[in-house]
């Protein structure tokens, strides 16, 4: 192992409050603790172009520094002022420490992934430390592979695919022609703006509508004892799925993500007899065309809700609900300290904690294409239904949320996953939730089908 | 807005803003031709928020991406919004 450096100079400079997501992050990663903000890591590899190279560490380094130059995000640290509120400091310049492995060509890749997880097994010290660290996997004195693990407070998973999407074309290339769409500190001047104000307020109007309405907890019945771990983490493999969500998308115009953030939605009303459904689906808000180069975190919160009507098919509450769906989509980026504050007055007000404590998530990188247009027939996607699977991933006994559901793709194919407190959905009803989705969507691609009819 | 010229051309330019929505997947003048709802024209959630935050930028004015349905209905609620 040898340790060799990245730097980088002529940048600008400055120093700013969080952006709004950012604080959001921040806040999270204080509450989880050093020993556990690592959790919130983000970490990826790039293998090396085929067909060009090889690439010394210092030609990889010399890319890694005119990277970390392009984005401000990448030489910012966060401090915390005299009144305890966090602001950021961009640095014109620095250096970085890169950790370099080397091995046999045939272990590349499993190396590099454990170098990553290496590296992203420990928090960053937001304000000493670069929110980027580099790791290298050299075969023959060639690097092979990159890890870059990225603070969260940084980057969310798209800025992530950005930072990597930069790096390759550096390394292709030498530049990038055309500077960032966007930049944090402009991002942040815009949030701070009477422009950035008003959407913001907006937006935190839209939350106090509902959080006076719904139920301050989604789950709020410790029903079992826990299971091992007690927040359990099941995946659902589905090509089935995949196919039948797109059928149902292109059908009523709106995105897969929708159609299955409302499908499980419906289904939660089968579980919990509420009124009216509460969930959180974590918005990427890249929905300008200046975010389209903009490295940072913009993922927020938004509030999707949803009166369950037991007699109504998938189709019909898709109708019903897309408007609601917009509004959770449009409202996801407010400053997050006044956010916090009208969650402490509603809760007030209404003698207790309202925290649904159900969120979405959609990992899947932005699409802003349209939907595929092949679509296998009916027979082909029930007979795939048989190919789909379930696995349990590695979960963990504290949590701050009771039921995760995610969507992602795993080995180039839809996945659907649940991690959830188990005292309050044991793992066969976790298991049960997620089929229940890849049924209510596969049937409903095909004809009309109601939750209830499919109830976990 | 009742000056039918100025409605004209914000009409014009809202259908370029869909279009530019949609990454020029579908026309300004399919739009225009108003025959369709913009979901059947292929403007999709993505989409529509992007053209509210387009119109937003532009012209500031909130408008409800959740009663955006039909072209004409958004060329009045926008124009009635700007006075």
């Amino acid at each position: 192992m040898l340790d060799v450096g990245v730097t980088f100079a002529g940048a600008r400079e400055g120093r700013s409050g969080l952006a709004w997501g950012q604080r959001a992050i921040y806040d999270a990663m204080r509450i989880a603790g050093p020993e556990n903000a690592h959790y919130f890591n983000i970490w990826r590899l790039l293998a090396m172009p085929r067909g060009r190279g090889p690439y010394s560490p210092a030609e990889v380094c010399a890319a890694v520094g005119a990277l970390i130059a392009r984005h401000d995000a990448l030489r910012a640290r966060v401090s915390v002022d005299g009144d305890g509120l966090p602001y950021q400091t961009v640095a014109s310049g620095g250096g970085l420490t890169v950790r370099t492995v080397a091995c046999a060509e045939p272990e590349a890749e499993k190396a590099a992934e454990g170098l990553a997880l290496d590296l992203a097994s420990t928090s960053f010290d937001l304000a000493s430390e670069w929110p980027i660290r580099i790791g290298l996997i050299t075969c023959d004195d060639a690097v092979r592979q990159v890890a870059v693990v990225l603070c969260h407070t940084a980057a969310d998973g798209y800025a992530a695919d950005i930072v990597m999407r930069d790096l390759r074309q550096l390394l292709l290339r030498g530049t990038i022609a055309r500077p960032p769409s966007q930049q944090l500190l402009d991002l942040v001047a815009e949030q701070e703006s009477g422009v950035g104000r008003n959407r913001s307020e907006r937006a935190i109007a839209h939350w106090e509508a509902g959080y006076r309405v719904i139920p301050p907890v989604m789950f709020p019945d410790l029903v079992a004892e826990p299971g091992a771990p007690r927040w359990s983490k099941a995946i659902l493999e589905s090509r089935a799925l995949e196919d039948a969500v797109t059928i149902v998308a292109r059908r009523h115009h709106m995105s897969t993500a929708t159609v299955l953030l409302t499908a499980v939605t419906s289904l939660i009303g089968t579980i919990i007899p509420h009124e009216l459904c509460a969930i959180t689906p974590i918005v990427h808000n890249r929905f300008r065309p200046e975010t389209r180069d903009l490295v940072t975190t913009l993922s927020q919160l938004g509030l999707f809700t949803l009166a369950p009507e037991p007699d109504a098919t998938l189709a019909e509450t898709l109708e019903a609900t897309q408007p609601e769906a917009m509004r959770a989509y449009r409202h996801a980026q407010y400053d997050q300290p006044a956010w916090d504050a009208m969650v402490d007055r509603v809760s007030a007000e209404r003698g207790v904690r309202v925290y649904p404590s159900c969120c979405f998530n959609d990992l899947r990188p932005v699409d802003h294409s349209g939907l595929p247009d092949n679509s296998p027939g009916e027979d082909a996607v029930r007979t795939s239904v048989a190919a789909s699977r379930i696995e349990w991933l590695p979960g963990v006994d504290h949590f701050n949320c009771d039921f995760c559901f995610f969507v992602t793709r795993q080995s180039g194919i839809l996945s659907i996953g649940l991690s959830a407190d188990t005292c309050r959905l044991p793992q066969d009803r976790i298991v049960g939730l997620l089929r229940s989705v890849e049924e209510l969507v596969v049937e409903s691609a095909f004809r009309d089908a109601k939750p209830g009819e499919v109830a976990p | 807005m009742h000056n039918p010229t100025a409605q004209d051309e914000l009409a014009g330019r809202l259908a370029e803003m869909v279009a530019a929505a949609t990454d020029d997947q579908i026309s300004p003048a399919d739009v225009l031709a108003g025959e369709h709802s913009l979901a059947a024209l292929g403007v999709t959630s993505l989409s529509l928020i992007r053209l509210v935050d387009a119109i937003e930028d532009e012209f500031g004015v909130d408008v409800d991406p959740g009663l955006v349905d039909d072209f004409a209905t958004l060329v009045e609620d926008v124009a009635g919004m700007l006075g």
